[in-house]
C-alpha cells in the first residue's frame, strides 16, 4: 500500500467534504476531474491550497496543475518529485 | 367569523422546519474567549441527511444546509410546485453563514493570507442561502437575503408579501434561519448574558424558576407562499392575513406600555377585519428570561382583557432556544396548528382559553430585544 496515496485520499475527502465517499472507493488511477470523482474548478482551488498547507508545495502553472491533478497516483508522484527536487525525503 | 382575504396577503402552501434535538446540550466556548460551557439548543450535526444530496451538501455552509433542508420540506409539503421565473426566494438571517465565515477568516488570519479556503468564502457571502435554494429548485424570480438582527425573518416575509401583491412573482419560498456558533454565543455574553444555570427553557411557566437570561439555539423554517386566488394549491387553506412591526425603545423593557401593545396587535388584525376576540391562540416569543417573560405576562393580561378574557396562550422557544430568526419557527408552528385545526402538542400552553375548540386563527407576537415588536396573523 502506498502511504502517500492513502494520505492524499483522506485529505481530498476531508478538504472537499466528500462525505459519501470512502477512501477505498477512490481509484488512485482514475481522473480526479470531470470523470472519476467528478471534481470541478473550485475543488481544484481547494486542492491547490491543500497542497500548500499540507506539503508546502506550490502549483506554478496551469500545465503543471493539469499533470499533477490527473489522478491521486499522479498527485502522489508530483509530491515525491517536488520533494526530490528540494532534497527532502 | 370568516375575514375577507386582503389581496396583499398570501396563502401558505407548504411548511418546513429544522429544529434542535432536545434536550439542550452543553456547548464548549472558545478557550480564547474565556472557555467554559453553555447549555444550547443545537440541530443535528447533519440536518440535511435524507433531504439534500451529499454532492450538493458538501459545498454548503451550516446555515445553507439548515435553510435548504427547511425549504425542501416546505416544497415537498406544498406538493413540489415551485420553479421558473415566477418563483422568488426570500431569506432572512440574523448572522448569515457564521461558521463558514469563521473558518475562512481564521485561516486567513492564522496563515497570514497564505492559503485561503475558496469554498468557505463562497458559502460565507451575503446571499449564499437564498442562492442555494434558488439553484436547488430552479427559482428564477426575485432572490433576496435580508439581514437585520432579530427582525430579519419578518422583513424577508414582508418583502415576499409585497412581491406577491405587486405580481412580480407567483410563488415564493420564504426561509429563515441562524446557526449556533461558539464564537457568537461567547460574544453575546458581553451584552446579553445567557443564563448561568444549566436549566432548559420553560418560558412563562408558573412552576419554573425565574432565571435571568435565555439559552442560545439554532434552526430554520421555510414557507412556500402563493397569491390568494393564484394558480397554486386551491386546497391550501391557511393564509397569512396580517404582518406588523412596531419600533420601541430597545433598552426599556419596563417602559413598554400594554395599551400600545394591544393597539399594535389590533392594527395587525384590522386589515383582515378581525379583532382580538377572533384569536383562538396567541403564540408568544417568550424565551424564559425572567425580565422578558414579565413583559409578556403584562401584555397578555391586557390582550386577554381586550379579547374578552378567554384567550389561549402558547410558547415555543423551549423547542429551539433563542436565536435571531426563531420567530420563523413560531410562524411555522402557527401555520401548522391552523392547518390541522388543533393545538399541536409541541406548543406549551400557558393559558388554555378556548383551547378545546378548533384552532382556526393564530396570532404570533414577539418582543425582540433590538426594540422591535412583531406580530403575524395566520388563519383560514
Amino acid at each position: 500500500m502506498d502511504e502517500l496515496v492513502e494520505q492524499l485520499k483522506s485529505h481530498i475527502i476531508r478538504v472537499l467534504r466528500l462525505e459519501d465517499v470512502q477512501p477505498e472507493k477512490i481509484d488512485p488511477e482514475a481522473p480526479l476531474f470531470k470523470q472519476g470523482l467528478g471534481l470541478d474548478s473550485i475543488d481544484a482551488l481547494e486542492l491547490i491550497m491543500m497542497l500548500e498547507r499540507e506539503y508546502g508545495i506550490r502549483i506554478t502553472s496551469i500545465e503543471v496543475g493539469w499533470k499533477a491533478f490527473a489522478s491521486v497516483k499522479a498527485l502522489a508522484g508530483f509530491i515525491r518529485e517536488q520533494r526530490d527536487c528540494h532534497g527532502e525525503k | 367569523m370568516n375575514p375577507t382575504v386582503p389581496p396583499e396577503f398570501a396563502t401558505i402552501e407548504g411548511l418546513g422546519q429544522v429544529r434542535p434535538t432536545l434536550p439542550p446540550q452543553p456547548l464548549a466556548m472558545p478557550t480564547g474567549l474565556g472557555g467554559g460551557e453553555c447549555l444550547a439548543y443545537a440541530c443535528p450535526a447533519q440536518p440535511h441527511q435524507g433531504c439534500v444530496s451529499p454532492a450538493v451538501a458538501r459545498r454548503l455552509s451550516r446555515l445553507q444546509l439548515l435553510t435548504l433542508t427547511a425549504a425542501h420540506r416546505a416544497v415537498q409539503d406544498g406538493g413540489g410546485l415551485i420553479a421558473g421565473p415566477g418563483a422568488g426566494v426570500f431569506v432572512g438571517t440574523g448572522l448569515g453563514s457564521l461558521g463558514a465565515t469563521v473558518e475562512f477568516l481564521e485561516d486567513v488570519i492564522r496563515r497570514d493570507e497564505a492559503s485561503p479556503m475558496p469554498a468557505r468564502f463562497i458559502t460565507s457571502v451575503h446571499n449564499a442561502s437564498a442562492s442555494a435554494i434558488a439553484i436547488e429548485f430552479q427559482c428564477q424570480g426575485e432572490n433576496r437575503t435580508t439581514t437585520h438582527d432579530s427582525i430579519s425573518f419578518e422583513l424577508a416575509l414582508g418583502q415576499a408579501l409585497t412581491a406577491l401583491r405587486l405580481g412580480r412573482i407567483e410563488r415564493a419560498v420564504v426561509a429563515a434561519g441562524d446557526e449556533l456558533h461558539p464564537y457568537h454565543v461567547a460574544a453575546m455574553n458581553h451584552c446579553q448574558p445567557w443564563r448561568k444555570k444549566a436549566e432548559a427553557l420553560a418560558p412563562l411557566s408558573p412552576t419554573a424558576a425565574r432565571l435571568h437570561g435565555s439559552l442560545p439555539g439554532e434552526g430554520a423554517a421555510a414557507f412556500v407562499l402563493g397569491r390568494p386566488g393564484g394558480n397554486g394549491r386551491p386546497e391550501a387553506s391557511v393564509c397569512i392575513r396580517g404582518l406588523g412591526l412596531a419600533p420601541r425603545p430597545a433598552a426599556d423593557l419596563g417602559g413598554i406600555r400594554t395599551e400600545d401593545e394591544v393597539a399594535f396587535l389590533q392594527k395587525v388584525l384590522h386589515p383582515a377585519n378581525a379583532t382580538l376576540a377572533d384569536v383562538d391562540l396567541i403564540l408568544l416569543g417568550a424565551d424564559g428570561d425572567a425580565a422578558l417573560d414579565a413583559v409578556y405576562g403584562r401584555v397578555i393580561q391586557a390582550v386577554g382583557a381586550a379579547a374578552g378574557g378567554d384567550l389561549a396562550v402558547g410558547v415555543f422557544k423551549h423547542l429551539c432556544g433563542e436565536f435571531a430568526t426563531a420567530s420563523a419557527l413560531g410562524l411555522a408552528l402557527a401555520g401548522d396548528a391552523v392547518r390541522q385545526g388543533r393545538l399541536l402538542p409541541d406548543i406549551a400552553l400557558i393559558a388554555s382559553g378556548r383551547a378545546d375548540n378548533r384552532i382556526d386563527n393564530v396570532l404570533t407576537y414577539t418582543i425582540h430585544r433590538n426594540g422591535f415588536h412583531s406580530a403575524c396573523w395566520v388563519s383560514r
